[in-house]
C-alpha cells in the first residue's frame, strides 16, 4: 500500500494539472476460487488484483487514470496522465496535507480464509455437493464455485484524506442439476458475506443445508409445468424478492442517472413515488453484510440511507460526482470494483423494511395468481424504468392457496408503475447475495425484501 | 518490466517448488477514452495494465495463480501457490502441456497507435453534434463515448510452446434520449471506428430511440417473429455452453451425445470461425496454444461438431478443434449463422404479419441453459404485410433453445458480428414462439 508521502506526491501532480480536487486509490486484493464439477474439484485458481486509480475533478469533469506499474516513475506517469487531461496547468496548489483517519471495523472476521488450507477449503464444497447429490437420483450433476477475497486499499484526496479498510468476503455458489431423461432442471444456492470461513459455521449457511437447498430447488423445477402468461396477482417471497425494488427503483435512485436527467426518479424528492406501506432502505453499515464496508470508495464513513418512506421519496443515492453536479450532499455512496475503475453512485444492501401484513395473509389475498419463491436476477433502464425479473421457484395460487410449481416464470413491467402496486408488505425481512454490474464494474450487494405482494404484473410464460 | 526476467523467475520458482511443468502467460492492456455530454466533454480516462498467469504441473496436477503485479517476486509467489493448488486436486491432468503446432495461420492483426485525447474529444464531441442536430426531440443526457485498446499476449510454456499475438480497437458508442412529450426512450449503437462513420453511429442510436416512441405492448398468442442480429447474437452467447463438450461430458447440454443428428431446422448452418474478417480478434491459437480454425458446428441442421479443448476431447475420445479458453474450458473463437438468400427487407416480406425483435432483455437470469427455457422481456416493432408497423415493448418472449434451433425458417444475407464480439449473425426468422403482452 502506498503511503502518505507518495500519495501527496501523486495528488500534487493532478493539482498542478489544474484539477480543483485530486484523489488516489490504492488497492492490493488477494483472490481465490475453488472450482467443483463432475464429483471432482476441478481447479483451484488464485489472483492478485494490484494497482493504482487516480482521478481528478475540474468542476464536473472527471480525469481519470490507472496502472499496475507500481514504480515510482510508473505512479508519476499515471498521475502524469491525468494532469495532462486536465490540461489547465497552475503554478500553485492549494495547501494539503494528508491526515491519516483510522475506521472502527464492524466486520469483524473470525477465520481468514487465507489462513486456512486449501484442502480444507476444498472440503466445504466437497460437503455442500455431495449433500446435493444424495438428494436423489435424478441429480445428475453438481457443480459451484467457493470465492474467498482479502481486499486492501488506501484512499487518499487533496482535502487530506488518507484513509484505509480491509473487507473479507466469502462466498458459496452451488449448482444441482436434475434431469427425468428429457428436460433438466437446475436449483441455485449462492450464499455469502463479509465473512470469513466461520460463515459456513451459521446453521443455514452450513455445506450441507447449501447443497440441499440447491438440490431441493433442481426436484421442484423438474415437476414444474410451463407458468402461465398474462397480468397477474403476484406474491414474492422475502429475500432474493428483493431484487424487484433493486431493480424496480434502487438503479433509478443512483447519482450516475438522476444528475444527467436520465432516470424517472428526477425531481421527485419529497413526493409519494411507492405504495404507502413501501419503506426502502440502503444500509451500508449492516456488521458482516454482504455489501457492507466501513467506508465507501472514497472514504466516507458509511451510513445507513432512508430512500423511500412510506411511499415518498426521501434520498438519492450520491457519491462525489454526484453531489458537485445536483448540488446534494453525497450520501457516502460510492463504489467500484476495482482501482482500475471509476467510482460511481452505487447501492450496498438494498431492502424494503418489515410491514403490516402476514405471509398467510398475502397469500390468502389472491385468487388466481404466482408465488415466486426464490428469484434469479433481473435488469433494468433507468431511463424509462422498464425492468425484468426471473424466478427461479415459482408456484400458481388460486384461490388463497399455493398450488403445483411452475418454470419459466419472468415478471416486467415499468418501475415507477409496479413500485406503486406493492400493495402488502409482510414481516419476515431477509437479505440475499447478489452481484450487480455497472460503469464502475461488479460490486457484492445484498437485496432484501419480507414477503410482498404485486397487485398486478406482466407474468411471461411458455404456456 | 523486462519480459526476460519474469519468464526466469518463473522458471527458478518452478524449480524451487517441484513443478514438473510449467506454463506463463503474460498479458500487458492499455485503454484510452473520452465520454461527451451537452456537447461537452466530461470524462478523460486512461489505464495501463499488465497480468500473469502460471499453470504449475505437480504430481501430473495443474494449478493455477494470476497477479497484475508483473515483478519477479510476484512471479515467485504465484507459482508457489499454484504448486500448492495443484496438490489438493483430486484426479491428475488428462493431458500434459502443449507443445506447439505444426502450423498457425498468419494474423494480421497489430497493436495500433492510440488516437490522442484531442482526435478522442473531437470524435466524442461530432457524436454529440449530430445527435442533437439530428432531431429536436433529441434530450440532454445524450452521451457519448469513443476509446481505444491495445491487447499484447505472450504464452510460453515449458514443453516448448511460444507465441505471441497482439490487436488494437478504437470504438465509438452512442446512447441517444429521446422526448416527445411525457414519453421517452434511448438506444445505444457502438461501432468500431475503422468500419463505421460517426454519421452511421448517430443514425442507428437516434433513429433508434425515436422509432420507440409511441409503443405499445402486443396481444399475448404465438407469433412468427424475426430477431435482428445483434438479438440473434445475445441468445446465442448466453446459450453457448450448450455447444460445449465439457457441458456433453458434464451432460448439461441436450446436445450430448447427438453429434450426426439433426438438431435443427435445415434452414440453420452454425460456423465457428476464427478467423472471419467481419470480426474483431484473429488470435491463431487458443488458450492451450492449438491452432485455431473454422469448423461447421451445424450443417443444414445437422450436429457436426461440438467445441472441444484437449481436456474435453481426450475424456469423449475425439480431437481438439481448437477451442479451449484453458486447460479446462472451452468457448467458441467466431461463431455465427451461415447467412442465407434473402436481404433484410425480403425476410420481412416472407414474415407477413408478425413481431421483429431489437433487444431480448435479462438474459442472465431469465435464459435456463440446463432446460433450454427462456422467458425473456423483449422490445421490437410489430410487422403487418412485410413492413414494420408500430414499435412495441413491455412483452416477454417465451421458447426453449433447442426448439428455436428447429423453429428457424429463413435466415437473411446480411450477417453482422457485435464489436469486439466473438458472435454474429444475420436476421432470422422463426416460427410459433410465445409471446406474453396485453
Amino acid at each position: 500500500m502506498l503511503d502518505k508521502k507518495t500519495m501527496s506526491e501523486l495528488i500534487a501532480i493532478v493539482l498542478h494539472g489544474g484539477a480543483d480536487f485530486a484523489e488516489v486509490y490504492a488497492e492490493y486484493t488477494k483472490d481465490n476460487r475453488i472450482g467443483y464439477a463432475d464429483r471432482k474439484i476441478e481447479t483451484v485458481a488464485n489472483k492478485i488484483i494490484s494497482g493504482v486509480g487516480i482521478r481528478g475533478f475540474l468542476g464536473t469533469r472527471t480525469y481519470f487514470a490507472s496502472t499496475t506499474d507500481l514504480t515510482p516513475s510508473g505512479l508519476r506517469e499515471c498521475a502524469r496522465r491525468v494532469a495532462q487531461a486536465v490540461g489547465n496547468p497552475v503554478d500553485r496548489i492549494a495547501d494539503f496535507s494528508l491526515v491519516e483517519r483510522i475506521n472502527p471495523n464492524i466486520h469483524p472476521i473470525a477465520i481468514n480464509p487465507f489462513d486456512v488450507s486449501a484442502g480444507v477449503r476444498c472440503g466445504l464444497i466437497r460437503e455442500a455437493a455431495d449433500a446435493a447429490w444424495a438428494a436423489g437420483d435424478e441429480i445428475i450433476q453438481v457443480n459451484g464455485t467457493l470465492l474467498t477475497s482479502d481486499k486492501s486499499f488506501t484512499v487518499a484526496n487533496s482535502e487530506g484524506l488518507y484513509t484505509s479498510d480491509r473487507q473479507i468476503r466469502t462466498r458459496m455458489m452451488l449448482t444441482a442439476i436434475g434431469s427425468d431423461g428429457s428436460r433438466n432442471e437446475q436449483g441455485i444456492a449462492s450464499p455469502g458475506s463479509q465473512m470469513g470461513l466461520e460463515f459456513f459455521d451459521i446453521a443455514r449457511h452450513a455445506p450441507k443445508a447449501i447443497g440441499a437447498e440447491a438440490a431441493r430447488q433442481a426436484l421442484v423445477n423438474l415437476k414444474a409445468v410451463p407458468c402461465p402468461s398474462g397480468q397477474m396477482t403476484v406474491a414474492i417471497a422475502s429475500g432474493f424478492g428483493g431484487v424487484i425494488f433493486h431493480e424496480a427503483c434502487g438503479h433509478s435512485l443512483e447519482a450516475s442517472c438522476v444528475a444527467i436527467g436520465m432516470s424517472q426518479m428526477c425531481g421527485k424528492l419529497g413526493q409519494p413515488v411507492a405504495g404507502s406501506k413501501v419503506t426502502a432502505v440502503d444500509d451500508g453499515t449492516i456488521a458482516n453484510g454482504w455489501g457492507s464496508c466501513n467506508i465507501d470508495d472514497e472514504g466516507n464513513p458509511n451510513r445507513r440511507r432512508v430512500l423511500i418512506e412510506n411511499g415518498i421519496l426521501k434520498s438519492y443515492l450520491v457519491d462525489r460526482l454526484g453531489e458537485r453536479r445536483m448540488g446534494l450532499p453525497h450520501t457516502a455512496s460510492a463504489r467500484r470494483q476495482s482501482y482500475a475503475f471509476e467510482t460511481t453512485s452505487r447501492m450496498s444492501n438494498t431492502f424494503i423494511e418489515s410491514g403490516p401484513d402476514t405471509n398467510e395473509e398475502i397469500i390468502a389475498s389472491i385468487d388466481d395468481g404466482i408465488f415466486c419463491a426464490s428469484m434469479g436476477g433481473g435488469s433494468v433502464n433507468p431511463f424509462t424504468g422498464d425492468f425484468n425479473f426471473a424466478a427461479r421457484e415459482a408456484y400458481r395460487v388460486r384461490n388463497g392457496k399455493i398450488c403445483e410449481p411452475v418454470r419459466g416464470a419472468a415478471l416486467i413491467g415499468n418501475g415507477g408503475d409496479v413500485i406503486r402496486k406493492i400493495d402488502m408488505v409482510g414481516q419476515d425481512l431477509q437479505t440475499a447475495q447478489g452481484n450487480c454490474g455497472a460503469s464502475s464494474g461488479m460490486i457484492p450487494a445484498d437485496v432484501g425484501q419480507p414477503m410482498i405482494r404485486v397487485s398486478s404484473i406482466t407474468v411471461g410464460g411458455q404456456a | 518490466m523486462n519480459m526476460d526476467i519474469i519468464k526466469n523467475a518463473v522458471a527458478e520458482a518452478a524449480k524451487q517448488f517441484g513443478a514438473q511443468e510449467y506454463e506463463l502467460t503474460i498479458t500487458a492492456k492499455e485503454d484510452t477514452g473520452v465520454e461527451a455530454l451537452k456537447k461537452e466533454i466530461t470524462a478523460v480516462s486512461y489505464s495501463r495494465s499488465g497480468s500473469m498467469t502460471v499453470r504449475c504441473v505437480v504430481g501430473g496436477k495443474s494449478g493455477y495463480a494470476s497477479s497484475e503485479l508483473v515483478t519477479p517476486e510476484a512471479a515467485a509467489e504465484i507459482v508457489e501457490t499454484a504448486c500448492g493448488n495443484a496438490l489438493v486436486l483430486d484426479e491428475a491432468d488428462q493431458v500434459g502441456l502443449f507443445p506447439g503446432s505444426d502450423r498457425y495461420e498468419t494474423s494480421r492483426d497489430t497493436a495500433i497507435t492510440l488516437p490522442g485525447a484531442d482526435e478522442l474529444k473531437e470524435r466524442a464531441l461530432k457524436l454529440q453534434e449530430l445527435a442533437y442536430a439530428a432531431d429536436p426531440r433529441v434530450i440532454d443526457g445524450t452521451q457519448s463515448f469513443v476509446s481505444g485498446m491495445n491487447i499484447v499476449q505472450d504464452v510460453m510454456n515449458s514443453a516448448g510452446l511460444q507465441l505471441h499475438y497482439e490487436t488494437g480497437l478504437v470504438y465509438q458508442g452512442l446512447m441517444a434520449a429521446v422526448r416527445d412529450g411525457e414519453e421517452a426512450a434511448d438506444e445505444f449503437c457502438l461501432t468500431d471506428v475503422s468500419r463505421k462513420t460517426t454519421e452511421y453511429t448517430v443514425d442507428k442510436a437516434v433513429s433508434g430511440a425515436l422509432g420507440k416512441l409511441g409503443a405499445d405492448t402486443v396481444p399475448s398468442g404465438k407469433y412468427n417473429i424475426i430477431m435482428d442480429s445483434a438479438t440473434v447474437c445475445s441468445l446465442m452467447e448466453t446459450y453457448a455452453t450448450v455447444f460445449s463438450a465439457r457441458s456433453a461430458y458434464l451432460k448439461t447440454t441436450l446436445l450430448s451425445g447427438r453429434e450426426g443428428e439433426l438438431v435443427a431446422s435445415e434452414a440453420l448452418t452454425l460456423v465457428d470461425d476464427p478467423f472471419h474478417p467481419e470480426k474483431f480478434g484473429h488470435c491463431p491459437f487458443d488458450g492451450e496454444g492449438v491452432a485455431v480454425y473454422a469448423k461447421n458446428v451445424i450443417e443444414k441442421g445437422r450436429l457436426n461438431t461440438l467445441l472441444y479443448n484437449r481436456m474435453y476431447a481426450s475424456l469423449l475420445g475425439r480431437q481438439t478443434t481448437g477451442n479451449a479458453s484453458s486447460a479446462t474450458g472451452i468457448e467458441p473463437k467466431g461463431l455465427y449463422i451461415a447467412p442465407g438468400g434473402l436481404s433484410n427487407d425480403e425476410l420481412l416480406e416472407k414474415l407477413g404479419d408478425g413481431l421483429y425483435l431489437t433487444s431480448l432483455q435479462g438474459l442472465h437470469a431469465g435464459a435456463n441453459v440446463q432446460s433450454g427455457d427462456f422467458s425473456l422481456q423483449a422490445d421490437g416493432y410489430l410487422v403487418r404485410d412485410g413492413k414494420k408497423a408500430a414499435p412495441i415493448k413491455n412483452f416477454t418472449v417465451a421458447d426453449n433453445f433447442y426448439q428455436l434451433l428447429n423453429k428457424v425458417t429463413a435466415v437473411s444475407s446480411e450477417l453482422k458480428f457485435g464489436v469486439g464480439s466473438d458472435y454474429g449473425a444475420p436476421e432470422v426468422l422463426f416460427t410459433g414462439v410465445a409471446v406474453s403482452g396485453k
